[in-house]
């Protein structure tokens, strides 16, 4: 066998890159020894690559800015996946707590009792335990939307269907007040990352608008004695769009009127 | 289960070898990085915590290259390091090394994408299919540009040029094209 005139250029190449299956990279490692031509050429490809490593070992200089960035991006890295949908949760989580969308001084949404203080410890004791509900009473083939569904249903939230788009992330419970809110994190495809707060409230229906506070987009607003924030990164026009479409989405029976600008005569729309 | 490496500072020295490989200079390739791991903290959800970080830093690393400026500086080097290289070139001794410099100058001349291809295979290890994926091109455009990226080191640094008209009887071979 005359296996020299039966190597083709492609065949040196991935000789030398380790691409070839182990019996021809065999007998071309044979032939090195009868075909001087086939060995000088090999001899020479590797001569010039190890030169190459040689000459490309020494590094460039990173500056202090280079190394501060790959600090920072390996600190991102290694930071929960879902960082900043959590982060925003927790914050969402927090304007509920301080009763932010229903401020008494906003004179909006009077969500009757939010003025009431709770002694710290006895508002420790009912999110530990619901920390433990949260935890406890996971299903392992639960999908996030039953999730909604189930904690919504346990809470008396009148919580309506969500777009069909949103891709929900997190799910979880926080105490409100003495009571306890729904706090739902999506990706969406028009608005980013949202996060929806659901909690029940006493009180008419209002229409969704915007609460402000530059730093957090929110729209907020009433429906089936239950209050809403929808907040997120988006422009306030769109995420109020969002919020009227998650309004008018249907809800479990035996809610109250349904979501709409007609539901609050009189109070002036905010975009 | 593997688990997942996300440390970016074992790298550094790989991509600042591979940025001077691209731009053909130390101050560009460290301005280069700089920018690339700016992208890559601002993109850092598409990362597939699955797959290599290198190969993901490397491809942002080509991307910043391919859109910013230091492009165009690195194609003005790169005509001028070929320049040079012809008109210095002098056939080299029969030698058991080949001289850095020489490669160096050589290497500095030969076209970017047959530069990175020898880059990635050649001094990073990568399989055809993994620099195929990172460059975006078929196989066969690696090893095309591989072949034509030794072809041409041999000729400037193997005496006479003579592996690059090695005496094997060669069959096929391909039409260069990328």
């Amino acid at each position: 066998m005359d296996l020299p005139s039966r190597i083709s250029e492609e065949e040196i190449d991935r000789f030398l890159d380790g691409e070839l299956p182990p019996d021809r990279h065999a007998a071309i490692e044979a032939a090195l020894a009868t075909d001087p031509a086939l060995a000088d050429r090999i001899a020479a490809d590797r001569r010039i690559m190890d030169a190459l490593a040689g000459a490309r070992a020494a590094t460039p200089r990173a500056r202090a800015e280079t190394l501060a960035r790959a600090r920072a991006l390996e600190r991102s890295l290694r930071a929960p996946r879902h960082g900043p949908a959590l982060r925003r949760a927790a914050i969402a989580a927090g304007f509920v707590a301080a009763g932010w969308f229903g401020h008494a001084a906003t004179g909006w949404i009077g969500v009757g009792e939010s003025a009431r203080q709770e002694d710290f410890l006895a508002a420790a004791r009912h999110a530990l335990r619901l920390a433990e509900l949260d935890a406890g009473v996971r299903f392992a083939e639960e999908t996030a939307e039953a999730r909604v569904a189930r904690l919504a249903a346990s809470l008396d939230i009148a919580m309506p269907a969500l777009p069909a788009s949103w891709v929900v992330r997190d799910v979880r419970l926080h105490p409100w007040n003495g009571r306890t809110g729904l706090v739902v994190t999506a990706d969406t495809a028009r608005l980013g990352t949202v996060t929806l707060v659901a909690a029940a409230a006493e009180g008419e229906d209002l229409p969704p608008r915007a609460a402000g506070d530059p730093a957090m987009p929110t729209i907020a607003w009433r429906a089936g004695r239950t209050t809403f924030a929808l907040m997120g990164s988006a422009a306030p026009v769109a995420l109020k769009a969002a919020a009227e479409e998650i309004g008018a989405a249907p809800r479990p029976e035996g809610r109250r009127a349904p979501l709409g600008p007609e539901a609050a005569p009189g109070r002036p729309e905010a975009t | 289960m593997t688990k997942v490496q996300l440390d970016v500072l074992p790298h550094l020295d790989a991509l600042l070898r591979f940025a001077r490989t691209l731009t053909g200079d130390d101050g560009d390739a460290d301005e280069l990085v700089q920018e690339a791991l700016a992208r890559a903290l601002a993109f850092r959800r598409s990362y597939d915590p699955g797959r290599p970080l290198l190969a993901w830093l490397l491809a942002i690393l080509r991307n910043t290259f391919a859109t910013g400026e230091a492009r165009r500086r690195a194609e003005i080097r790169r005509n001028r390091a070929l320049a040079a290289l012809a008109d210095r070139f002098e056939p080299a001794a029969q030698e058991d090394r080949v001289d850095l410099n020489k490669t160096t100058a050589a290497f500095d001349a030969l076209p970017l994408e047959q530069a990175e291809a020898l880059h990635l295979v050649g001094l990073l290890g990568f399989t055809y299919r993994d620099a195929a994926e990172l460059l975006d091109v078929p196989i066969g455009t690696v090893m095309s540009r591989l072949n034509r990226g030794r072809a041409a080191l041999r000729a400037h640094l193997e005496p006479g040029g003579r592996a690059a008209q090695h005496r094997l009887r060669i069959v096929g071979g391909r039409d260069g094209s990328s």
